[in-house]
């Protein structure tokens, strides 16, 4: 069985293929999404999901979070004294959504189709991939998150002939793809994005506002924002978002040193304060408009996807550009997960599938870098030479030939690039190849070097020298954000003596850490009582009668949904 | 490859039965299973797609060119003027108009910024329509403002392909692409002109934007104007710069170094007038030189200026500005009291040149082995003769021809000619004397 997984950044999810329909897997807490959170327990066992996402807020410094953003990068992570890579972070979540599944389906899961965002380079593909084997997880197939969102949309749609958007605006990144339906065939058009937008940054807004307004009088200093106080005012301001999308106005409330600050946000203020971040929205739109050379009055319909769609400023906004009402008939938080189970569907040739074939795009240029000549004789580098243009149909290979510009070098270095700009300077460098050539002058040597861009979005490069037919393939060494085979072997080892804290406690675990986090967040005789009901329970929970620990569980859930409402996610 | 054949369809225009042919296809060579068979699919597909979308007369694909034409058309067409957008739109239009007729930069972006960023630009269509006819304005008005161009292609990413618009559009596009190009080039030229003298070892551009900006004093570059290399760099960048980038010319350059490169570059009067400076240069300084030691005036040098000149002439073999002076140098080691442990030195800075200047090793061989030949041919004595006369009859065609532009001749085959030529010349002179004495 291979199942279909949404990757997150601030939420994860997984859907398999059963009976001709994408479902969705939920998880221990029976919950559809699974925080994309990962901590370690006061004993050193591995949480994940919702009970780490409370104990970011009275653990920080034993919690990760978001670390889907430093994919494809060698940032790490510290829990405590240990340090953590972020593939090694997506890993363990993983880990908690293969368990789900397994549970679920009652049999074991080797293989998935994980999402990724199209804007992804090759760095952060590849790190995804890892993240998979990391977790005894054999990634079949990398999906572009709004292609799988597509699949899930296009799917019942297919005998109509139709061209939409995918406006995909999850919790870090934001992609934009341009499908066409016809003769039965799901076909992206061009793709574009932004690595760094997402639900997270609308967040940031918010905290950003409450420093200046309310925080700075209080007297917090920047240096103070770290550690819990952040945690907590990051809590607050996405429950007021929350809020602010529900009920057109939220309060973030604080303790800061024995204050209890607030402040009351309203939709206007919030949507003020976003503007910089919704004109980003425009430029990938129009970018993908522009390639796939179709008129935005020609789409039938803009499909919203990701959890941050939710918010009527962004409706308001893509209503605006558009001129129209986007569609909302998915779930925008399990469209992604959903259509990844159909890839997953597909790529087990379900029967129910058979005549459904998706074409995707490369959403940005790949290509080499080269020297250019000036006048006679003189050569500057650092040109960028294309060679997959971007938004061409995946999977491509193209060649180009390129020569000798200094007199009897032995050594040709080709360096990859992806990028839009002429300069390398400006674009991102993925990695190196070094070919040896005969030594002869200027010109007299050339090679033909091949990009082979494959469906998963992962680069091959391969170069030849004509006059030695000697051929070098690409393995990308220079790229820190790239683990190499003998360091995911040692990844592994050092993951499998980390205690994974037992999936039939999560429940118990999560209701405890949610309790504490409220201790720790309010005052007063609350507290105290709070203090008085986390004793009991872990009390009960040494009888380990579950029948008991069920009843416990339950009263102590219902008393904090009183205090707070219900969780979100 | 026959695109058909691959498409399993006889020949078509039919976008339709194209897409449908490929559908069908494509099960067959599935993305995932035959990515090879899939990539053969797609080239033949589009390539069909491409000829089918030709044929239908995209706009613009009538073979006229000119934007103007194609403008008019779609002026004068009866539009949905009506519609409340393009009402917005032409009002938006008007406005930037006014900001462009008052031809001051600043007021021409503020114009366009402010219309960019008015609300009702966020529908994408209403941008698309405001992108089209501000082209179209742009045209109309000849508009050359560089800042305002660079807005407008930020706006529109332009930058990154004009796929998008009609054939007509697309053209005016380009050149304002044109003018920001210039800009962006002169602009890096500038940067790396910081370094000028390191530049200028490897590289004429930037020592042309040098020259332009009047990083040099004004004595300086009249004599670094003699190299045809860096002359032409320089005439190729004000070229750009007068068609892209008239404001800066104006505003930007030192008004005075402008117009003496202008004046020599342009007219052919203004090249005769700068004759006086040529005169003060390494041309007439080493023919000169070089024509009195080969006719037989003993000259002595001092020591001091050897060393100086073998400096000079190690530097020649990277610079391209000065081939001539290093030539002059071996010229004079060889006359010097140590003529021949100097001619050594000279003799293997003189191939390294070679191999430098010419740029294929082989040639270079070929040269250093035809001066051995004449050597041979003509003995020791009457070889440094040979040699003295023949650059000096170089340097004076050399300098001759770049004055009057009569002839691109590369130096290299004046050399070569000048070679042969001196070499007759001396054996006519050995004849004379011989049937003289006879």
């Amino acid at each position: 069985m291979i199942i279909g997984i949404d990757l997150g950044t601030t939420n994860s999810l997984a859907a398999v293929w059963e009976d001709g329909e994408a479902r969705i897997v939920p998880n221990a807490l029976g919950e559809a999404l699974t925080p994309s959170v990962v901590g370690l327990d006061d004993t050193g066992e591995v949480l994940v999901g919702m009970a780490a996402r409370e104990r970011l807020l009275t653990h920080p410094e034993l919690t990760a979070a978001a670390f889907k953003r430093q994919m494809g990068s060698d940032r790490g992570f510290h829990l405590g004294k240990r340090k953590f890579r972020p593939e090694e972070l997506s890993s363990l979540v993983l880990r908690a959504l293969k368990a789900d599944a397994e549970a679920w389906l009652g049999e074991e899961v080797k293989e998935a189709v994980v999402s990724v965002p199209a804007y992804f380079n090759d760095a952060q593909r590849k790190a995804t991939k890892i993240a998979g084997q990391l977790a005894g997880l054999a990634v079949e197939r990398l999906i572009n998150e709004p292609t799988a969102a597509a699949l899930a949309y296009g799917l019942h749609r297919r005998d109509v002939e139709s061209k939409f958007l995918i406006f995909d605006l999850g919790g870090g990144t934001f992609d934009v793809s341009l499908l066409e339906l016809f003769e039965g065939i799901m076909e992206v058009q061009a793709s574009g994005g932004d690595n760094f937008l997402g639900g997270e940054d609308f967040v940031d807004q918010l905290v950003g506002a409450f420093m200046e307004r309310v925080g700075r009088e209080a007297g917090i200093g920047e240096e103070d924002l770290e550690g819990k106080v952040l945690q907590a005012l990051r809590d607050q301001a996405e429950r007021a978002k929350r809020e602010i999308t529900k009920h057109e106005a939220g309060t973030l409330h604080l303790t800061w040193r024995e204050q209890a600050l607030s402040w009351n946000v309203d939709e206007t203020i919030f949507a003020e304060l976003c503007e910089p971040l919704l004109a980003r929205l425009a430029a990938p739109i129009e970018r993908a408009l522009r390639d796939a050379r179709i008129p935005a009055g020609e789409l039938d319909e803009v499909v919203l996807v990701g959890g941050a769609t939710r918010m009527p400023m962004v409706r308001k906004m893509v209503a605006r550009m558009f001129g129209r009402l986007p569609a909302v008939h998915l779930n925008p938080d399990q469209a992604i997960a959903l259509g990844a189970a159909v890839q997953a569907g597909l790529k087990a040739r379900d029967g129910a599938l058979d005549e459904v074939v998706m074409t995707d795009v490369c959403p940005y240029t790949l290509g080499t870098e080269i020297a250019e000549a000036f006048g006679k004789g003189h050569v500057r580098d650092g040109f960028f030479m294309p060679v997959i243009e971007r938004n061409t149909t995946i999977p491509a290979s193209r060649v180009e030939r390129v020569s000798t510009v200094q007199n009897y070098q032995s050594e040709v270095a080709i360096k990859i690039f992806q990028g839009e700009s002429r300069q390398v300077k400006d674009n991102i460098f993925l990695g190196e190849i070094k070919l040896r050539v005969p030594p002869r002058p200027a010109g007299e040597e050339a090679m033909d070097i091949r990009f082979t861009y494959d469906i998963n979005g992962l680069l091959e490069v391969e170069a030849t020298v004509l006059s030695t037919e000697r051929t070098e393939r690409l393995v990308i060494e220079q790229n820190p954000g790239v683990l190499s085979p003998e360091e995911i072997e040692k990844r592994l080892e050092a993951l499998a003596k980390l205690k994974i804290h037992p999936r039939e406690q999560t429940e118990n675990r999560t209701a405890l850490a949610r309790a504490e986090r409220l201790y720790e967040e309010r005052l007063g005789e609350l507290r105290h009582f709070l203090g008085e009901q986390i004793a009991q329970f872990e009390a009960v929970l040494a009888y380990q009668d579950p029948r008991e620990i069920e009843e416990a569980r339950d009263t102590l859930t219902e008393l904090l949904n009183e205090i707070e409402g219900l969780p979100y996610l | 490859m026959n695109i058909w054949r691959e498409l399993g369809i006889e020949a078509t225009r039919d976008i339709r039965e194209i897409r449908r042919a490929y559908a069908v296809r494509l099960k067959e060579a599935h993305p995932e299973d035959d990515p090879e068979g899939f990539e053969r699919l797609r080239t033949a597909y589009e390539q069909a797609l491409a000829a089918a979308r030709g044929a239908d007369g995209l706009p613009g694909f009538t073979g006229r060119r000119a934007a103007a034409a194609e403008v008019e058309t779609v002026e004068t067409a009866p539009g949905p003027a009506a519609d409340p957008g393009s009402i917005a739109v032409e009002a938006l239009l008007a406005r930037v108009a006014e900001g462009l007729a008052r031809g001051d930069d600043e007021a021409a972006v503020s114009s366009l910024s402010e219309a960019l960023q008015d609300p009702r630009l966020t529908n994408l269509e209403l941008r698309a329509r405001f992108e089209r006819r501000l082209l179209e304005e742009i045209a109309r008005l000849d508009w050359t403002s560089e800042p305002a161009a660079a807005a407008a292609i930020e706006a529109f990413y332009w930058n990154e392909g004009v796929g998008h618009l009609p054939a007509g559009h697309q053209e005016i596009a380009r050149g304002l692409l044109g003018i920001r190009g210039t800009r962006d080039r002169l602009e890096t030229l500038r940067q790396e002109g910081r370094g000028w003298f390191w530049k200028f070892l490897i590289d004429q551009d930037p020592l042309a934007a040098a020259l332009l900006t009047g990083r040099f004093r004004p004595r300086l570059f009249r004599w670094l104007a003699l190299d045809r290399g860096i002359f032409n760099a320089v005439a190729r960048l004000l070229r750009e710069l007068r068609i892209y980038y008239p404001s800066l010319l104006d505003r930007d350059l030192d008004p005075r170094t402008v117009d003496w490169w202008r004046r020599s570059v342009e007219r052919p009067k203004g090249r005769l007038a700068t004759a006086s400076h040529y005169l003060m240069s390494a041309y007439w300084f080493y023919a000169g030189i070089v024509l009195a030691a080969g006719y037989g005036l003993d000259v002595a040098w001092p020591d001091w200026l050897l060393a100086a000149l073998i400096i000079v002439g190690m530097l020649d073999l990277f610079i391209d500005a000065m081939p001539l002076v290093g030539t002059g140098v071996y010229l004079l080691l060889a006359t010097g009291p140590r003529a021949l442990t100097t001619l050594g030195v000279a003799g293997a800075l003189g191939c390294g040149w070679l191999a430098m200047r010419l740029e294929r090793p082989w040639d270079g061989l070929a040269v250093g082995l035809s001066f051995i030949f004449l050597m041979a041919l003509s003995g020791a004595r009457d070889f440094m003769a040979f040699l003295y006369g023949a650059f000096g009859l170089w340097l004076v065609l050399g300098v001759l021809f770049r004055l009057f532009g009569l002839l691109e001749l590369d130096l290299e085959l004046l050399f070569l000619g000048t070679q042969a030529a001196t070499f007759a010349a001396l054996k006519l002179r050995r004849l004379i004397e011989r049937l003289r004495a006879a």
